[in-house]
């Protein structure tokens, strides 16, 4: 994807909280959630479906619960961009594709900041960023999307 | 026996080369040490005291011959000669270079075996009962639902990265042999009222710091919903699970924490919105995962006539009691070799007797092994009449000591010989105790003793259910051991007593002999169990022979 712009428009997961009914309705409202990976749930209950966008953002890779966030809220119905911000491996891009996530914002220490699409579904989490580099090695689908 | 499917070989073949990569990126400077870690312990690797350690996942304990090869070969290339199995049947090379684990894991997928998950905070290594399907009294075989639950856990998506490690045991009997009780899930396979089999869900149990018996959480769990259920569990655990302090992580923790109430209530919220649809990674069904298992008959068989002299035919009478059961197959035992000898680390076996032992499995066991809980090996279902054929092999090879459930068979763990967390050494512990009791009759007369030995208090060793438990530690840089009395493993899973204060390095072996002696003059007869008499008589009267 060419942008991940949601530097406006956001809205923090305590002021989602505070939010009445007549967020549904309200056409100006934020589209885009940000949410800390050990937040609290109870932000699926509010109406997720008037969200063009989730962020959830990350600051340890090795705290595994983006991922069960991220299924959380696709079994919740929720069909809009779903994205894991900060500290990601990308050992890790397949399983969160598989989760739920879009795309990734990696912020890592060397400036190398990128966003990753993830929409190509590799075979093993991870092995994708070896594919990415080994481009004749075969993969083959072990989980249907 | 299970065969790998082409998906089965894949996912192993593909892990390999995504591990020499990531082993690449972490030898290069692209991963950094804290980077790498997770993923390395993913796959089993360790940096231990003097080299990596890899551990290798032997599910639910069953292996061939083909596979024991593989391994000897292993043990030869790339280790010293030797291999050590574990309590959770796995087994374990403590002398490897890293640069080297790659072409190790490629040697293990050529024989259906890999390393995913015998390590790091993930779901491990799928255990069970090592008598699974040949014991005449199980409600159904296990092995196929270890089976669809070690591919549903392989890669898991959601699960890689869990607030700490996980692990699994099934029975499908009665009788416990895998300590499902001391699981962070134990599954039982039972029937219900009315005739349907499913399974009783254990949860939070473990050893460690904190030792806690699993709680029922669920009585009955129709077999069609395991994996959701599972889902449902671990979603809760990976959400919920402390994440601050390691040592609080583990699910029994969480479930203490919250109550078993409140946390069942959770687990049913988040099951009760899962189907078969929307479960991740369940790529096969159990009717798929039943028939890729091979059938293990029919085998030759060699009828024997071999003729014992009386000398012989005592010691392989002995061996026939001790290291053999009977099978719901009619003329077919169950042997077991044990790994309990004074003159090996407990659960250890050299490269040359891994190759000799596939020998024999393909002579008389149709080519399978079992690893049991105990660290032991299980050759299945023997032939009656080849088992005077196998004894005299097994005695030729200085394998056929006749110790399983006696007080030599010692459950213990590295220790400091080769562990990094360890306070003290256990495996010479074992051995010293082994050799106060070397005398067969006398062993044979103290009848089933189960002694547990841990370095340190993560309890590798399962010292908390020892009939006789030994812990080690440290104190002002000096070896001490404190010992537990009346721990059990089995279905009365069951937490030892502190007997008192711990004992020194010169002291522990003859306190542990004392206690057995003792026993052995107190019980009101021979078929009276050392748990029954330590209920009778107190473990007073046991402090008192320790402590005077």
């Amino acid at each position: 994807m060419d942008n991940l712009n949601f530097s406006e428009n956001t809205i923090a997961v305590n002021e989602w909280y505070q939010l009445d009914k007549e967020f549904e309705n309200d056409e100006n409202q934020a589209r885009v959630l940000v949410v800390a990976a050990d937040s609290a749930l109870e932000f699926l209950e509010g109406p997720l479906d008037r969200l063009e966008r989730i962020v959830i953002t990350s600051t340890d890779f090795n705290d595994g619960r983006f991922f069960s966030i991220g299924r959380q809220i696709r079994l919740r119905g929720y069909s809009g961009r779903l994205t894991v911000v900060g500290n990601v491996l990308s050992d890790q891009y397949t399983a969160l594709r598989f989760c739920g996530f879009d795309d990734a914002l990696i912020l890592d220490n060397s400036a190398n900041s990128r966003v990753v699409s993830l929409d190509k579904a590799f075979a093993l989490p991870g092995v994708e960023d070896s594919v990415a580099r080994n481009p004749e090695h075969q993969t083959v689908m072990r989980n249907s999307q | 026996m299970y065969n790998y499917s082409i998906n089965d070989q894949q996912l192993v073949d593909q892990r390999v080369f995504q591990f020499r990569d990531q082993t690449r990126r972490f030898l290069s400077g692209e991963l950094s040490d804290e980077q790498f870690r997770p993923l390395r312990l993913m796959n089993g690797l360790y940096i231990q005291r003097h080299a990596p350690m890899l551990r290798v996942a032997i599910p639910y304990g069953e292996l061939s011959s083909r596979q024991l090869r593989g391994l000897a070969s292993i043990a030869e290339t790339y280790d010293r000669g030797f291999g050590h199995f574990t309590t959770r049947q796995n087994i374990q090379f403590n002398w490897l270079q890293l640069e080297q684990v790659p072409d190790i894991l490629e040697e293990l997928a050529l024989v259906q075996m890999h390393a995913i998950q015998t390590s790091g905070s993930c779901i491990r290594n799928i255990t069970c009962d090592h008598l699974a399907g040949i014991d005449a009294t199980e409600v159904e075989d296990p092995r196929p639902w270890c089976e669809l639950v070690r591919q549903w856990a392989t890669m898991h998506p959601e699960f890689q990265y869990l607030p700490r490690k996980f692990k699994i045991a099934f029975t499908g009997s009665s009788t416990d042999r895998a300590a499902t009780m001391a699981h962070d899930i134990g599954l039982k396979l039972i029937k219900n009222s009315a005739g349907e089999t499913g399974f009783e869900v254990h949860v939070g149990g473990g050893l460690g710091r904190t030792p806690v018996v699993a709680s029922k959480i669920k009585a009955f769990l129709p077999k069609s919903d395991l994996l959701a259920y599972l889902e449902a569990i671990l979603r809760v655990y990976n959400l919920n699970g402390r994440r601050d302090n390691k040592y609080k992580a583990r699910i029994k923790i969480l479930v203490k924490a919250i109550g078993l109430d409140p946390f069942r209530g959770q687990v049913e919220l988040v099951f009760q919105n899962l189907d078969s649809k929307t479960l991740l990674n369940q790529n096969t069904d159990i009717s798929t995962v039943r028939s890729r298992f091979r059938s293990v008959f029919p085998f030759p068989v060699n009828l024997g006539s071999d003729k014992l002299s009386a000398a012989e035919q005592k010691t392989y009478s002995r061996w026939l009691e001790k290291n053999t059961l009977g099978t719901k197959f009619n003329n077919y035992k169950s042997a077991y070799i044990s790994l309990k000898n004074p003159d090996r680390a407990p659960g250890d076996l050299t490269a040359g007797e891994m190759r000799f032992i596939a020998q024999l499995a393909d002579k008389y066991s149709g080519s399978l092994i079992r690893t049991t809980h105990t660290q032991n090996l299980l050759l299945p279902l023997v032939h009656e009449s080849d088992l005077v054929q196998l004894w005299q092999a097994l005695n030729e090879a200085n394998l056929s000591i006749a110790n399983i459930g006696t007080v030599q068979d010692i459950i213990c763990c590295p220790g400091l010989d080769f562990c990094s967390l360890a306070n003290t050494t256990s495996i010479p512990i074992a051995q010293e105790i082994q050799n106060r009791f070397g005398d067969t009759d006398e062993l044979h007369a103290l009848g089933d003793i189960q002694i547990k030995i841990s370095g340190c208090m993560n309890a590798c060793g399962h010292h908390h259910i020892g009939h006789i438990g030994i812990l080690g530690v440290d104190k002002r840089g000096e070896e001490w051991f404190q010992i537990t009395l009346g721990g059990r493993a089995d279905q009365s899973l069951k937490i030892g007593e502190r007997l008192g204060p711990a004992v020194d390095r010169n002291s522990i072996v003859s306190a542990v002999e004392s206690i057995v002696r003792y026993y052995l003059h107190n019980r009101l007869n021979q078929g009276e169990h050392f748990l029954t008499t330590l209920d009778r008589i107190g473990i007073d009267a046991f402090k008192a022979v320790v402590y005077g």
